[in-house]
């Protein structure tokens, strides 16, 4: 065994570049695990922070708002009627005003669920939450101590967004609605067997599509929790799609570790059937090859980990500290992960009955791809099935399209008749080096067409992002914080065209909260959302909330208002947003009573050339006004944009680093065993020069022929996550635009890598000659 | 008891945590219930009165009269109170059963901001649990509520004491006879509760010093005759017994020397009841201030000496000595749990379980005892 460990440690010395391509592959693929889930964790923390995180997986509207109705039905639930739930929460909702700025506020009994989620928050000392009328502020711009209508501010949560969070008695005393709920969260039994899975691979159960199973009870509507709350979903969305990205890296570093495994195997039949006769069992010669990959593994993946940490502290990307658990956990991940497909590449490569699985096993995965591409195209198959299409997509290419690829290359290089023998010796070796490589050329081609496919879909949605800026961004100035602002002064001013108010609320539709907004909703307002023509006494939805509510044109909009009135008018027009997922409305002023909304933000028209005039005497008459043109608003957007995806882009370049080290480690074993051959042509009279630039056509050739066969696979990813993945994922339809530089830059950069990663063996193994 | 257990774990990982319940968390904490780093609290200082704000209550100095009824309603002046009912009971065939439940009440707060219906300032927590001796099941439930006269709360006219569907009841304005409920996932209880001996007021007159400079006010109601159902999954059964009830309240019962007590209920076969406990301290584990007392078959009732009686573990389950031999003034008694699993794996753990009493190997009388503040490390 000593030997057979020393001899492998021996072998993956002498191919040092080889098992270098091999641990660089898998320090890639392990960086792109660790900061995937890294990434994955702080989105869902940073979001969650927005609003509650909740493990709710019901929600029971109270219409009536009185309280009786939740102990009705907190008595059924411990009467046993209800036993798949573990608690019951009553919630309050609302809004308030706090210096000049509108706050949404949510009450819930602190004391119904305790025991089930403690938290351990340094930040709050004592019980005032329960015995003054105190809050805990979420967002910036609070300080403990501020008061807010008669409740003072006790702690403090970051977020990105504003929320108070109070004790029920708190929040009815703030809310002026004393004996009042308006739901009833509840929790199921065992739910917390998710989170724990969520730990491991956060987004994991949202892109299951998992819903808890649907309950009833008598006299209460049930609603599942993800129609309130959508942040979770969004955030779990957004993680998924992610970790998807971690896992092609795993996937293509996979491919390579099976294919230096195989050449390894190749290379050493002579001494395996040696030590066979010699009475070496199969798995003993195994086992060495096992513990090679373990070595590679733990050094593959514990680098990968350390680039991971430098990455993700130089694009500033999270404060590890303040997330180290995910950290150690992302790192465990990789390690885990990285050693597993190690661990199957070498079986699989080692296999003695390798053929004759593959033969009878052929089939079924053809079969599998067929049944994952139609379950997929059904909708309801949600955000797994969509990406399962893209995986089906990836196996038809490796079972079906390079093969056929592969052969047909061979018949038209076969048929091909060339005077000159170097030319044709050209092609023949480019053709036999495709044969060679089909697994690197698979795993090569999957990479290049997911890049090809991420970059479509990004610049597609930038396009799409920058058409909706375009409309909703016209020529004008944003107020923002301008409840103080007269707008009968602002009208006044000689160079303000039109001055626009806008009115926000938070209102109920059955099933979970609307942001509410009314305006007038002439042709300047409704053309910002792409319809043509005003709207009156109607409303514009967003294609959240049309999916979210199953809202179509021409229904009626329904929604109660905390005031106790119910605005009810009907759609006109279903318009795309994108940024979170939240259900929003506007309404046209005319067709609804405004009093008690938030009038905080308002546009102004203003005369060409008088933006900056304008500007200068609002930002002098109102000082704690917020102004910016929409110039700006548009530029930042779209570096937000920009930064947005720039993860999602660095990771894909990584699977294509794999790829492309891939393909390296192929063309170096191939070169390693063409050495004779070399010889022999420079016997015959073959120059060096002569060979270096045999060797540079045939791998241009190579890198021609593995970029167009990422092509078709680089569009059909395009359209699958333009058309399935992020209309299921976050609502957003995304127009598919054929950019060819878009499409050609990435398949340029699989070209030339390929045709280095070709070439570079041949004259490292040439200088070693 | 599953799901409490499951719920502890999931704690000691960290891994719940919710925006929503930021402050729950530190009421959590102020009841005691620091569990969050996984480590059992034995403290049960903070969880009987040792609080920041325990000096803004009523304090236990002596002064106050016991009176009944009036003192089985609770005193909200004061940071901390319980009605602790613990049942020996048995089927016509023999069968045991044993019963426990018991209702906290904290005060959060002296000051409370304009109070309503849901901000009392008081909290209520409730332990259910009972003991299947044939099959040595302990079964073990907890609720935790504000007061609400919905959720949780004593009645101020007919006494009832309750956490939702938990109750201890009264019928009449004289509060005898009670009625126990308990309704849980895997039992529940139906108990009458009959008064056969006196009230029995604990230390001076119902004051009872536990240190220098801690005290309660404490009394008993020993040997209530008992009969009802009680049903485990869907088999009932009729049972009949004795229960003993204590009630306690304080605002800072235990010192800071203390880090929790043993405590033994008994009812002798002979008719005579016998309550025996000690504080244990912290540095030493031994024991720190110590109480026997006698009650008789007429319901008179005799302090013991401390230098008449001793007590010593004399076997261990996990950290808990569950079998003692009490040696009280010319008589000696062997306390044995009737099995060792009677743990109350709740917020705080500790042992609340059903023991028998034998002289040499004669079984004579029943009980309950309860051990609080034993680390694992002892």
């Amino acid at each position: 065994m000593k030997y057979l460990f020393l001899s492998q440690l021996r072998d993956l010395r002498r191919h040092w570049l080889v098992t270098l391509c091999v641990v660089t592959s898998l320090a890639l693929a392990a960086m792109g695990i660790a900061v995937v889930h890294v990434a994955s964790v702080e989105t869902i923390r940073t979001m969650e922070n927005m609003g509650i995180r909740t493990d709710f997986q019901y929600v029971v509207p109270i219409e009536s708002s009185e309280e009786s109705r939740y102990f009705e039905l907190r008595r059924i639930w411990r009467a046993g009627a209800l036993p798949t739930i573990e608690a019951t929460v009553p919630v309050l909702e609302g809004t308030t005003e706090s210096g000049g700025r509108l706050v949404p506020v949510i009450g819930i009994d602190l004391l119904a669920d305790l025991g089930g989620n403690p938290v351990a928050d340094a930040n709050v000392q004592d019980t005032s939450l329960l015995t003054t009328n105190s809050l805990v502020a979420l967002g910036s711009g609070w300080k403990v101590g501020d008061d807010v209508n008669g409740s003072t501010v006790i702690a403090l949560v970051p977020s990105q967004n504003s929320l108070l969070i109070a004790d029920l008695a708190t929040a009815q005393s703030l809310l002026n609605r004393p004996g009042q709920i308006d739901a009833v969260w509840m929790r199921r039994k065992g739910a917390d067997g998710f989170s724990f899975i969520e730990q491991i691979w956060p987004g994991l159960i949202t892109g299951l599509g998992h819903r808890a199973p649907s309950l009833k009870v008598e006299g209460f509507s049930v609603q599942s929790m993800s129609n309130w709350n959508p942040t979770h979903s969004f955030s779990g969305s957004i993680a998924f799609n992610l970790s998807l990205l971690g896992a092609l890296a795993i996937l293509v570093s996979g491919f390579i570790a099976y294919e230096a495994c195989s050449s390894s195997v190749r290379r050493r039949q002579l001494e395996m059937q040696r030590l066979d006769a010699l009475g070496v069992s199969q798995w003993q010669i195994r086992s060495a090859f096992f513990i090679g990959a373990l070595l590679i593994g733990v050094i593959g993946s514990v680098l990968g980990i350390g680039i991971a940490i430098a990455f993700v502290q130089l694009l500033e990307l999270v404060d590890i500290t303040s997330i180290l658990d995910a950290v150690v956990l992302g790192s465990l991940k990789a390690v885990t992960v990285c050693i597993g497909t190690l661990v199957v590449a070498v079986y699989v490569a080692t296999s003695q009955s390798e053929r004759r699985i593959r033969k009878s096993v052929y089939g079924f995965l053809v079969a599998v791809c067929a049944g994952l591409l139609v379950w997929g195209a059904f909708p309801r198959s949600g955000l797994l099935g969509a990406f399962l299409v893209v995986v089906g997509l990836c196996m038809v290419q490796v079972l079906v399209v390079v093969p056929a690829f592969v052969a047909l290359v061979n018949r038209v290089g076969s048929a091909i008749s060339l005077t000159k023998l170097t030319w044709l010796m050209v092609l023949r070796q480019a053709i036999k080096q495709f044969q060679a490589f089909r697994i690197p050329v698979s795993a090569f081609s999957i990479a290049i067409a997911t890049a090809i496919g991420i970059s479509l879909m990004v610049s597609s949605f930038r396009l799409n992002f920058e058409d909706l800026l375009d409309l909703r961004l016209r020529p004008g100035l944003q107020l923002a914080n301008a409840s103080e602002v007269e707008l009968g002064e602002l009208r006044g001013w000689d160079d303000v065209v039109k001055v626009r108010p806008y009115y926000r609320t938070i209102g109920r539709l059955t099933g979970g909260p609307a942001n509410l907004r009314a305006t007038d909703l002439d042709i300047w307002e409704t053309f910002r959302y792409g319809y043509d023509s005003p709207i009156e006494e109607g409303a514009m939805i967003n294609r959240q909330l049309a999916i979210q509510h199953n809202l179509r044109i021409g229904d009626r909009l329904q929604v109660d208002l905390p005031q106790g009135r119910q605005v009810s008018v009907p759609i006109f027009h279903v318009f795309n947003s994108y940024g979170s997922n939240e259900g929003q409305a506007i309404v046209d002023i005319a067709a609804i009573d405004a009093s008690g909304w938030i009038r905080d933000r308002m546009t102004i028209q203003v005369a060409d050339g008088r933006q900056d005039e304008v500007r200068r005497r609002i930002t002098e008459t109102f000082p704690n006004v917020i102004v910016t043109d929409n110039s700006e608003v548009r530029s930042v957007a779209l570096r937000v944009f920009d930064q947005t995806f720039l993860l999602t882009n660095a990771i894909a370049l990584v699977a294509v680093v794999v790829a492309v080290v891939g393909l390296f480690s192929a063309a170096l074993a191939l070169h390693g065993g063409q050495q004779q051959e070399y010889k022999l042509l420079r016997t015959v009279g073959i120059g060096d020069r002569t060979l270096v630039v045999s060797t540079l056509l045939q791998s241009g050739l190579f890198g021609l022929l593995a970029s167009a066969i990422a092509l078709p696979l680089g569009l059909g990813i395009a359209w699958v996550l333009c058309e399935m993945v992020n209309p299921r994922a976050f609502q957003w339809v995304i127009d598919l635009h054929l950019d060819p530089w878009v499409v050609l830059r990435p398949a340029l950069l699989a070209f030339g890598a390929a045709l280095l990663a070709c070439l570079v063996p041949f004259l490292l193994q040439r200088e070693r000659s | 008891m599953n799901s409490v257990r499951d719920r502890q774990s999931l704690r000691a990982k960290g891994l719940a945590i919710i925006a929503t319940f930021v402050c729950a968390g530190q009421i959590w904490l102020l009841m005691g219930c620091d569990s969050q780093k996984g480590e059992l609290n034995e403290d049960f200082g903070a969880w009987l009165g040792e609080s920041a704000n325990a000096d803004s209550h009523a304090q236990v100095d002596g002064s106050h009269t016991l009176e009944f009824p009036r003192d089985h309603w609770p005193h909200k002046e004061f940071l901390t109170e319980w009605w602790y009912v613990t049942s020996t009971l048995a089927t016509s065939d023999g069968r045991k059963f044993g019963v426990q439940f018991t209702l906290f009440r904290r005060s959060l707060s002296a000051n409370i901001e304009e109070p309503t219906s849901w901000r009392t300032g008081q909290v209520y927590m409730a332990h259910a649990a009972l003991s299947d001796v044939k099959h040595r099941k302990h079964y073990d439930f907890e609720r935790i509520s504000r007061e609400h006269t919905e959720l949780a709360g004593v009645d101020s006219g007919t006494f009832r004491a309750f956490l939702e569907d938990w109750s201890l009841e009264s019928k009449t304005d004289s509060f005898f006879p009670l009625t126990l409920r308990i309704n849980t996932e895997a039992f529940e209880v139906d108990l009458q509760l009959v008064q056969t001996k006196p009230i029995v007021l604990q230390g001076d007159d119902g004051f009872s010093r536990k240190s220098s400079d801690h005290a309660s006010y404490y009394y008993s109601i020993p040997r209530m005759a008992t009969t009802g159902k009680l049903s485990i999954g869907s088999r009932i059964f009729d049972v009949s017994g004795t229960t003993w009830m204590d009630r306690e309240w304080s605002s800072g019962l235990l010192g800071r020397q203390y880090e929790g007590w043993y405590w033994f209920s008994i009812s002798l076969d002979d008719n005579r009841d016998l309550v025996v406990f000690s504080l244990r301290d912290r540095e030493t584990g031994l024991d720190g201030d110590r109480v026997a007392t006698w009650i008789f078959s007429d319901g008179s009732t005799a302090a013991v000496s401390n230098d008449l009686w001793s007590i010593e573990p004399l076997r261990k389950w996990k950290q808990w000595p569950v079998e003692w031999n009490l040696s009280i003034e010319n008589e000696q008694f062997l306390i044995s749990a009737l099995f060792d699993n009677q743990e109350m794996n709740t917020s705080i753990p500790y042992w609340e379980g059903m023991v028998e009493i034998l002289q040499g190997e004669r079984p004579i009388g029943s009980g309950y005892m309860e051990l609080t503040g034993y680390s694992p490390r002892n």
